[in-house]
């Protein structure tokens, strides 16, 4: 596991490559003075707020207008009103040939519907359709999840990848996570990494699954229903000139090498030998780079990868029952609670009073026997 | 307005250089940014006072971000691999080369991280701010933040650059 300090040397490191602008500080002070500006000398900007008295005014000025235009709807039958008004606006959307509903969603939904219906006539899309080697491209859509229509076959390479962050009620955390589980393996998939945070009574969880690149949507459709989409991403990127690239490299370097191997048997001076060494050393090495890179293509390109974050909706506390009770009832409680707080407040006063009594007492007590004192040793 | 720009002088850098890590884009990042300081400022009577502000700062600047990513996350999800290695690769020749070297792979890894793992992975490490102050950041619970620091960490541990890097230096 890379390190804290690494992290934050290299974070450093990255944010250093980009300069301040020097005329950003500028810039901003440029928006912010103008309205100061027009303050006249000595007045701050907070003086735009209102007093104290005067706010408290308005908010109620604005809560009775609110009011007031509540109970005017009720007696004067404002949802007839209402009615109206969103008949006369549908009428106008249909006038304006734009219909309300298509296919029984909202207008703002149309375009989305018909983009996860039909497939959008992507250039991208249709080379990818032909099987050929399109160049990388991705197609993001998580409301139509438009990546399960790809065609994959043996010569185009897909690496499909999801973010999906999810919050749950009805269901724990954990029983969320073992669903998500058992939804990879249903279909050869696997967990790559689960964590699971239970402090402060706050579950969440993170889990990575690797599933089959066909059964991409599906899993992702179930881990959706398991609770409140708070947000999702996906894409899918064609990465087949990439992986044809790297072949060819790995081919064209195997050649180097074979040709350099029949140069070494040839040469005939150390130094040459040595010189042609390192050649095909760093051919070798320059080949084991590229087929790990293959290998993590082929890895990507075989399993899809979602990783689902996980939060637990906050439980609502229930409110605290209030008990309704009888005129009689609240008369008893009052009495009762009257009479405690006037043995409060007796106890209150006769505290102080036997404290100077006491006093009293004492410094009596004292006289006397100092008087004693006195009077035995005039005696 | 003094204390406009003393705050500005002192808070811009690393709040623009966060917007960068953020954002992979300076341009991006300086609208953002300028965009955060202009809303907190006209809102500064409502920002509690001390290490608060600087949460509320940021909390700031991530939304600003974060909205900028959502508005263009179609252009972004059309990017390649090539485009996600946009990160400069610091070019101070003064720099050692070693530093010069894990900038790049992990600029690349990072870039490699989603949206929700790679801010907070940035106010962190970056930001230096602690894991309750990213919670109010990003309007997430602070367990959630610890889940997402563990994975995103777990993620560039495994990022083939970052693992070769980490793999010469042992070599070294």
């Amino acid at each position: 596991m890379i390190s804290d300090d690494l992290l934050e040397r290299g974070f450093g490191d990255i944010a250093a490559g980009y300069d301040v602008p020097p005329h950003a500080i500028d810039d901003i002070l440029d928006q912010l003075r103008p309205a100061d500006a027009a303050e006249p000398d000595g007045v701050t900007v907070t003086h735009r707020r209102w007093p104290t008295a005067r706010r408290t005014w308005l908010l109620s000025s604005a809560a009775a207008l609110i009011v007031l235009v509540v109970v005017a709807f009720a007696v004067g039958g404002g949802g007839g009103t209402s009615t109206h008004f969103n008949m006369n606006s549908e009428k106008s959307a249909v006038t304006n040939g734009l219909s309300p509903v298509v296919g029984g969603r909202a207008p703002g939904t149309a375009d989305t519907t018909t983009s996860g219906a039909v497939a959008a006539p992507l250039p991208a899309r249709a080379g990818l359709q032909a099987g050929s080697a399109a160049p990388k491209t991705a197609i993001t859509s998580p409301q139509t999840s438009t990546t399960s229509r790809v065609p994959i076959d043996s010569l185009t390479k897909i690496v499909q990848t999801g973010e999906l962050d999810l919050q749950v009620d009805k269901i724990k955390v954990a029983d969320a996570v073992s669903k998500l589980t058992a939804y990879a393996n249903g279909v050869g998939g696997f967990v790559a990494n689960s964590q699971t945070s239970e402090g402060d009574g706050d579950p969440s969880a993170s889990v990575t699954l690797r599933v089959p690149n066909s059964s991409f949507s599906g899993v992702l459709g179930q881990a959706r229903a398991l609770g409140k989409v708070q947000s999702e991403q996906t894409k899918t990127a064609d990465v087949t000139a990439q992986y044809v690239d790297v072949q060819a490299r790995i081919t064209a370097l195997k050649q180097t090498k074979a040709t350099y191997l029949r140069i070494l048997t040839s040469a005939s001076t150390i130094g040459d030998i040595l010189s042609v060494q390192q050649q095909i050393d760093d051919t070798q090495t320059q080949i084991e780079q590229l087929q790990g890179q293959l290998k993590v293509l082929t890895d990507q390109t075989t399993y899809a990868t979602l990783t689902v974050s996980i939060d637990q909706k906050p439980r609502v506390k229930p409110a605290a029952v209030v008990h309704h009770q009888s005129g009689l009832s609240k008369a008893v409680h009052r009495s009762v609670s009257r009479f405690v707080h006037g043995v409060e407040a007796i106890i209150g006063v006769i505290g102080p009073i036997v404290l100077v009594l006491l006093l009293i007492v004492l410094g009596w007590l004292l006289t006397k026997v100092g008087y004693r004192v006195v009077r035995r040793q005039m005696v | 307005m003094d204390d406009l720009e003393a705050w500005l002088d002192e808070a811009y850098p690393r709040a623009y250089r966060t917007a960068c890590l953020v954002l992979r884009s300076p341009a991006d990042a300086e609208d953002a940014v300028q965009e955060a300081f202009l809303r907190v400022w006209r809102f500064r009577d409502a920002i509690p006072g001390g290490d608060g502000r600087r949460a509320w700062l940021y909390r700031v600047v991530v939304n600003a971000c974060l909205s900028r990513v959502r508005s263009e996350k179609t252009w972004r999800a059309h990017t390649g691999d090539e485009e996600l290695q946009r990160i400069p690769a610091p070019s101070d020749p003064q720099r050692d080369a070693e530093d010069a070297a894990l900038a790049s792979c992990l600029g690349g890894a990072l870039a490699r991280l989603p949206e929700h793992l790679r801010v907070p992975v940035v106010l962190r490490y970056y930001s230096g701010l602690p894991e309750k102050d990213i919670a109010v950041a990003i309007q997430r619970r602070p367990g959630t933040v610890k889940s997402r620091l563990a994975e995103a960490r777990r993620r560039l541990s495994e990022d083939p650059a970052l693992a070769e890097w980490a793999g010469l230096e042992v070599a070294r």
